[in-house]
Parts: structure tokens; C-alpha cells; sequence
């Protein structure tokens, strides 16, 4: 249990590290930053337009209301965005770490590899979103006069780092594919997609959607059920008891995979 | 001007359109998932409230929408970007043709080849499940017609983005912001006559509406009066050129200032 | 006791053919032809601790296989590997600890940061303590002269600064056993000489084995007493180098003779005449012909202006078995 902890503390000293260097050597690309922030600003700012230019014609949408719907996408937004900020990386998987031999410059240190390709880049770029889309649930929250026990604070957070372990679950299996294929970006671009559909209450969408919002690529687990739980909504009701639990569960059937190509690497070399 | 020497880059456009096949079947899935979910979330929609407009009429619109978007994207910021930021930019003013002809026939070929890989499947799905009618012949034309007015206006507006590249020196972002932008003002995302008047009027302001709602108001026969149409449509173009003619004149002495 | 020991070391790749066009892309998913390349055969290898050898073959003899195998990234198809009594494969992590790697041209330092900090992640990723760090980085500044470029980025320093400073990384915490590929490639002769000095120095006063592999005639004279050669994945010689020298390269007779004078002769144990502007060389095998045996028959024969033997040398060895093998 002892070393267990000691390897803790050691990695994350590590990730420090790589976190203030990141961030120094950032600062040098101030324009580029401002840039990219402007443009996630316009696409946060069409979003909600889009969601207020609907709720002119309705009162609620399949009966939520305008501030749930808010409080929903808010959710979902942190949880996606939180986990693009530190956990993207290995989406980079093939082209930047395979392809170019760089993974076995990091299978030579006593280190993980996969910590390794995560704590290689902070996508900042995501921090604007992840701000805003606080800031949109504080604010639904406000607007309903949203009162949470203590219970529903403690599932809210638990659900939440749940929500960034699945999606982190499926980009490291759509990921570790470049192990055979050599390129992880394909499988990216599909995620990315369907990313969008967290905005929305799942029961508008056939049934076969929503299994494969639950199953396969079960973002349903990092927006929909929390904000349906925590909104006091019917419906779903086993589906948001196990939510904070899945989490844990998916990413560890991810990370066996990923070994599982890891050792496929080691034994066909690059 | 040589319409020949300007051709060749038509088919340097649809050449490297044709390179990128994952790229034709990235477009078609895309434009799948993003139906679906709006076929959804407008059925959904129509079924909380009481809408002026159908839902069979909303999704269909929707769906010419994309067909447009589909058929008429074009992307002169990346051209631009990546040749600023590779400082190739000025070879290309040295080459002895007009590098805004040049850039036009280029992208008159990658829309053509954008056009087939990805409107016309975008087109068939609209028919097939989404309630997109097929036109009587007349319509038919005056819709093409329309379509190719929106092919202008898009290049335009993207060449004026593209302007902004010798300032911004990165093309990326600026041509997410304008994408996003017109998804919402051109109607893509909610069908014009959905907005509230006033709101709405304020959408008339940009260049957008005239892009997509103005060829599907045409094809659905909601326009009160074509030629009207079609004059926006052009005025827009008109408005888009000269700011991209100011713009590039501003770029220009900014280059020569800075050195080659 | 051996510290690296390698038994019955195999290592066969599977090249998947690519099919051509439409049809063989569809056909890649259900089958898909391949070849069997064995990059590694039969390999045996026992290295003592302090030793340090040099492990030469032409490109693609199968040596970056080998140590591929022996740090733990690449698992051996079949046969063992003991390293510090450790499997470098099952044990990576542990096994890494122990060992330091130049790699050739993939450096082990983060590109963008300067170096200090680089070297600052290396003192958390081995572990190794505050007053140990400052002591080794004193002692590399006296021999490397790190300081010079402490604060710039890595990706700013030229060849040979670099160079210093994957040295200086691959030595900070005390392993083992070093692995070196081309350390002094592209260097001048200066910053060369140093690197070996640093070389040397680590391997004599901390005893750290040392594996090198190189083209490099210098590195090889300079640092290695013993030498692997390695041809098509299977080992041809493991030994001394003078002896290596000795056996593989034949002595040669450089001579000038008259103007106009033919040289045919035909004896036993020339393996090769070359003729040049105004000189021959003759190449013999002194197994089948002494050098005085050969003088005395080509001075009666011919009219020689001027003589010269070469003795064999180390740059035909390596030069031999990088271009056609041995």
C-alpha cells in the first residue's frame, strides 16, 4: 500500500511539472489562444441562441424547460470539456506517438506510457468551454432555484468524474485502434459528432439511439443522467443509480485494451 | 484572360478533392449523424407546442439546408493561412494570373467534386426519409439557378474570411467562427420563418439568410416573389466582393510593407 | 556473473503486404498476404558487468532489434533475456530504472522545455535525491560543460550540445548498463573526443556497462576491447577487437613500379590486385604467403620503384562489414 502511494505522489509531481512547463511555454502564443477562444466563444454563443430561438415557439421541450435544458447542456459541457482539457492527447495516439517512434522513447522511462501520452499536452484551448459551461449551470441552477442535499452534491461530483472517465473510456479505445491501424483520428472525428446529442434529453431519439448512447458510446452517462437525476425527472431510474459507478468500470475495460494493444506493439515493434 | 489556363485550376481543385476519398465518406456519415440528430430534435420540438409550419416541412428544410451547405462550402481561409504561414503567399502574386481567379476556378473544382460526394447523397437521404419533395421542372431550375448564386456568395464570403488570414496569420478558427455563424443566420439550423419578426429582421442584415434560405424558399415555393429572391441574393454578392476587394487591397500593402 | 545475459534470442517480424488499388483495400479486411522477415536468429550473448562492447553490422543486421529486446520495448519471439536477473519485457519499469539510453536520433529530453527542466522531470522520473542530482550535474558541467546552454530550450542546441546532454541524461542515475546508438554521428572531432572521455570515465570509475553501437572507427578503437558483430540477424564474431582485425582483413602490398611495367602475376594467397594511377596494390592472405615470400618473387619479377605494406586496420574491418559482411 506504501509503494502504491509513493507512486502517486511520484506521478503526480511528474504531471506538475509537465502542467507548469506546459503552461510557460504557452504564454508565448498568446494570439493564437485569444484566436481559438473567440471562435469556441461564437460556438457556445450559437448554441444557446439556437436553444432560446426554439423556446420562443415552445414552452418546454418534451417537458423540460428552458433553464433545465440549460442546466443539462451546461452538465454535460463541463464533463466533456474538462476531459478534453487533460485526457485528449491520446487521441494523438498514431500519427504523433506511434508513427513517429516516440513510443518507444517512452516505453525507455520507468514511467506508464499511456501517463506519459496524456500528460504530453494540455489542450487549454478547452478552458473558455469549460469556464462558460460552469457558469450555465450555476446560472440554470439559480433560475430554477435548484436546492441540492448533500446526498445529490456528493452524486453530482461523483457522477461527474464518472462522466469524464467514460468519455475518457471511449477515446481510449477509439484510440488504441492505431496500435493496428497506425491512425487514430478517424475514429475521433465520428465521437465528435455524436458528441452533440448530450444537449438533448434521450427520449426523443429512437430506441436504438438510445442504446447506443448507453452502450457503446455512452455519453448518456456524462450528461443526461446526472441532469435528469439531479432535476428530480422520471424515467431512467437504474440507469442514474449506477451512473457514478460505470466510470471506473468503463475506463478499466479500456485500459485492459489498451494493454492489450501495447502488447501487440511489443511484439510487431512500429 | 485565358479561360484555359484558368480551367487548369478547376481541375487541380476536383483532383485533390478526388485524393481524399476517406474525406467523401467522413462527409456523407456526418451529414448523416447531424440529420438524425435534428430530425429528432425537431420532432421533438413540433411535438411540444404548437408550430406555425408542419414538421414534415421543417425537416425538409433542414435537409435542403445541408444539401446546400454541402454542396456550396468552400475554404479559401486554410489556402490562405497555409500560405501565409508558410510565406508562399508571395509566390503565388508572382505567378503571372489573378490569384483571385485563381482562387475562384480552384474552388469552383473542389465544390464540384463537394457537390457530387456530398450534396447529391445529402440529397437523396432528404428525399428518401426526410420529406424533401422532388421539384416540378421549373422550380427545379430556378432552384439550381439560386444554388449557383449561393456557390458565389459562399466563395465570396470566404474569400473575405480569408482576408482577415493576413492579420489573424491562422485560418482555422476564423472559418469555424464563420461556419457557425452563418449555421445559425442562413436558417441550417432553424428554419427562418420560426424566428420571431423582429429577431429575424436582424438575421436579414448579414449575408447569410440569402445563402440558404433564399434557394430553399425558391424550391419550397414559399417565396413571395423570385425575381426579388435572386436580386438579394445578388446585392449580397455585390456587398461580399467589395468588402473583399477593400480587404485585399489593405493585405496587399501590409505585404509589401512587410517585405516578401 | 554475467549482468545481460540472451539465450536462443529470436526475433522474426510479420511484413503485411498492402494490396493494390480497390480491390486488395477490401480484401485487407479479410486476409491479408505476408512475409516473415527473422530480423533476430539464434542469438546468444553474455555481457559482464564494467564490460563495455561494441555491437556492429550493416543497417538492417538486426542490432537496433536486439537492443530493442534487451531494454524491454520489442519482445523476443522466442528465447530469454536476463538483465540484472530482471526480463527487461515483463519487468519494463523496473528493468528501466536500471538502464540509460541514447537512442540515435529520438532524444530522450523534452523538446521544447530548456534544458534544466528537462533534466529536472529526469531527477523525478529516476527517482533519484536532491543531493545526489546536484552532485552528478557538477560533476557532468566539469565534463560536458552542460552550463554553457543550462537555461535553452533543447530544441535550440546544436548536434554535439545535444548530444551532451542525452549523454549526461542516459549517465544522471547511476544505471547499470548503458545502451549508446551512434553517439558521436555528425560530431567534430573535438566534441568527440570529450564524449568518449565522458564515456570512458563512467564506465571505469562506476563501472557501468556499457553497450555501443556505432560506425564510428574512433568510438570503436577508442572504447571497445571487445566487439559483436552481428550480420542478417545472426552473430559472426564475438571477441577481442585486435583479433577481429586480424582475421578478417589481409595485409597489402602497395607498390610503384616503372613506368610502363605490367603487373600479372599470378601466385598463390593474392586474393586481389588493384591498379591504380601509377601504383598496384596487391592484397594477400599471409596464412597462405609471408610478406617476404611475396617481396622476394615481385622484385625478381618486376622493376619496383617503391614499396609500402599496409597493415590490416580496423577501417577495412568495420568498412567490410557494413558494406558486404564479413
Amino acid at each position: 500500500m506504501k509503494e502504491n502511494i509513493e507512486a502517486l505522489k511520484k506521478y503526480a509531481r511528474i504531471y506538475w511539472l509537465y502542467f507548469i512547463q506546459y503552461w510557460k511555454s504557452r504564454l508565448v502564443y498568446k494570439t493564437d489562444f485569444l484566436l481559438g477562444a473567440t471562435s469556441q466563444t461564437v460556438s457556445m454563443a450559437v448554441s444557446l441562441a439556437f436553444l432560446t430561438l426554439v423556446f420562443t415557439q415552445i414552452e418546454t421541450f418534451q417537458g423540460w424547460t428552458f433553464d433545465e435544458m440549460l442546466f443539462l447542456a451546461g452538465l454535460g459541457g463541463t464533463v466533456l470539456f474538462t476531459q478534453n482539457m487533460f485526457l485528449f492527447n491520446i487521441t494523438r495516439l498514431g500519427e504523433d506517438y506511434i508513427l513517429s517512434g516516440d513510443m518507444d522513447r517512452f516505453l525507455l522511462r520507468p514511467l506508464n506510457p499511456l501517463f506519459q501520452v496524456y500528460a504530453d499536452d494540455v489542450h487549454d484551448n478547452n478552458l473558455p468551454k469549460v469556464i462558460a459551461n460552469i457558469a450555465l449551470v450555476f446560472y440554470a441552477a439559480l433560475q430554477i432555484g435548484l436546492n441540492l442535499s448533500l446526498l445529490q452534491i456528493l452524486y453530482a461530483a461523483a457522477s461527474m468524474v464518472s462522466g469524464i472517465l467514460v468519455l475518457a473510456s471511449i477515446y481510449l479505445v477509439f484510440s488504441t485502434t492505431a496500435f493496428w491501424t497506425g491512425t487514430s483520428r478517424n475514429a475521433i472525428w465520428l465521437f465528435f459528432r455524436i458528441s452533440n446529442f448530450r444537449k438533448y434529453p434521450i427520449e426523443i431519439f429512437a430506441v436504438a439511439i438510445q442504446a447506443l448512447l448507453v452502450t457503446l458510446i455512452p455519453i448518456a452517462f456524462a450528461s443526461f443522467f446526472p441532469a435528469s437525476y439531479l432535476l428530480g425527472k422520471e424515467g431512467f431510474e437504474t440507469w442514474k443509480m449506477v451512473t457514478p459507478l460505470v466510470g471506473p468500470v468503463f475506463y478499466y475495460v479500456a485500459y485492459r485494451f489498451w494493454k492489450y494493444g501495447l502488447s501487440k506493439y511489443s511484439s510487431t515493434g512500429s | 484572360m485565358k479561360l484555359t489556363r484558368y480551367l487548369s485550376f478547376t481541375k487541380v481543385g476536383l483532383g485533390e478533392g478526388l485524393q481524399y476519398r476517406g474525406n467523401a465518406v467522413a462527409g456523407i456519415g456526418s451529414t448523416v449523424i447531424s440529420l438524425v440528430l435534428f430530425y429528432y430534435v425537431w420532432k421533438a420540438i413540433a411535438a411540444s407546442g404548437e408550430l406555425t409550419v408542419p414538421f414534415s416541412t421543417i425537416i425538409a428544410y433542414v435537409a435542403l439546408a445541408r444539401v446546400i451547405n454541402n454542396a456550396t462550402s468552400a475554404n479559401i481561409e486554410s489556402w490562405v493561412g497555409e500560405r501565409v504561414r508558410k510565406g508562399t503567399i508571395v509566390n503565388e502574386l508572382k505567378k503571372p494570373a489573378s490569384l483571385k481567379l485563381q482562387i475562384y476556378f480552384y474552388q469552383i473544382g473542389r465544390s464540384a467534386f463537394k457537390m457530387m460526394v456530398r450534396g447529391v447523397p445529402a440529397f437523396i437521404i432528404g428525399v428518401i426519409f426526410l420529406n424533401v419533395s422532388i421539384p416540378g421542372l421549373s422550380t427545379g431550375l430556378l432552384f439550381i439557378a439560386s444554388l449557383m448564386l449561393t456557390l458565389n456568395l459562399a466563395i465570396a464570403l470566404s474569400y473575405m474570411t480569408a482576408m482577415l488570414v493576413f492579420w489573424t496569420k491562422v485560418g482555422w478558427s476564423l472559418r469555424m467562427a464563420r461556419t457557425t455563424l452563418a449555421g445559425l443566420f442562413s436558417g441550417a439550423m432553424i428554419p427562418l420563418y420560426l424566428i420571431p419578426e423582429n429577431i429575424r429582421q436582424v438575421f436579414y442584415l448579414t449575408p447569410f439568410p440569402s445563402m440558404v434560405d433564399s434557394p430553399i424558399s425558391i424550391y419550397q415555393g414559399t417565396a413571395e416573389n423570385v425575381l426579388q429572391v435572386f436580386g438579394t441574393q445578388i446585392v449580397w454578392l455585390i456587398i461580399l466582393l467589395t468588402a473583399g476587394e477593400l480587404l485585399w487591397r489593405k493585405a496587399k500593402t501590409k505585404i509589401t510593407v512587410q517585405g516578401g | 556473473m554475467s549482468l545481460i545475459k540472451a539465450k536462443n534470442l529470436d526475433k522474426t517480424f510479420r511484413i503485411y503486404q498492402r494490396g493494390e488499388g480497390l480491390r486488395g483495400y477490401l480484401k485487407s479486411f479479410i486476409s491479408r498476404d505476408f512475409e516473415e522477415v527473422n530480423a533476430v536468429g539464434d542469438l546468444n550473448l553474455e555481457i559482464d558487468e564494467g564490460e563495455m562492447i561494441g555491437y556492429i553490422g550493416a543497417n538492417g543486421a538486426g542490432k537496433s532489434t536486439t537492443v530493442k529486446m534487451l531494454t524491454g520495448i520489442l519482445e523476443p519471439s522466442s528465447g530469454k533475456i536476463e538483465v540484472d536477473g530482471l526480463d527487461p519485457h515483463k519487468h519494463r519499469k523496473k528493468n528501466a530504472m536500471n538502464i540509460g539510453v541514447v537512442f540515435g536520433q529520438k532524444t530522450q529530453l523534452w523538446w521544447d522545455l530548456p534544458v534544466r527542466e528537462s533534466f529536472k522531470l529526469l531527477k523525478e522520473v529516476y527517482e533519484v535525491s536532491e543531493e545526489d542530482y546536484e552532485a552528478r550535474i557538477d560533476e557532468f558541467d566539469e565534463v560536458l560543460q552542460l552550463s554553457d546552454f543550462w537555461d535553452q530550450p533543447v530544441r535550440k542546441l546544436s548536434l554535439g550540445q545535444k548530444m551532451r546532454c542525452e549523454l549526461a541524461a542516459a549517465f544522471l542515475h547511476h544505471p547499470k548498463i548503458v545502451y549508446l546508438d551512434e553517439p558521436t554521428i555528425g560530431l567534430d572531432v573535438a566534441v568527440k573526443e570529450r564524449i568518449r572521455n565522458f564515456i570512458k570515465k563512467m564506465n571505469e570509475e562506476e563501472e557501468i556497462t556499457v553497450m555501443l553501437t556505432t560506425h564510428d572507427i574512433g568510438d570503436i578503437e577508442d572504447l571497445c576491447d571487445r566487439v559483436v558483430v552481428l550480420d542478417e540477424g545472426r552473430k559472426i564474431y564475438d571477441g577481442e577487437l585486435d583479433t577481429l582485425v586480424n582475421r578478417f582483413t589481409s595485409r597489402r602490398l602497395v607498390m610503384e613500379l616503372r613506368d610502363g611495367e605490367e603487373f600479372d602475376l599470378e601466385m598463390e594467397g593474392i586474393k586481389e590486385v588493384k591498379r591504380e594511377e601509377g601504383s598496384v596494390e596487391v592484397v594477400f592472405d599471409r596464412d597462405e604467403v609471408s610478406a617476404s615470400d611475396l617481396m622476394r618473387k615481385i622484385l625478381d619479377s618486376y622493376d619496383v620503384l617503391d614499396f609500402r605494406i599496409r597493415e590490416p586496420d580496423i577501417e577495412s574491418v568495420v568498412k567490410k562489414v557494413y558494406n558486404e559482411g564479413l
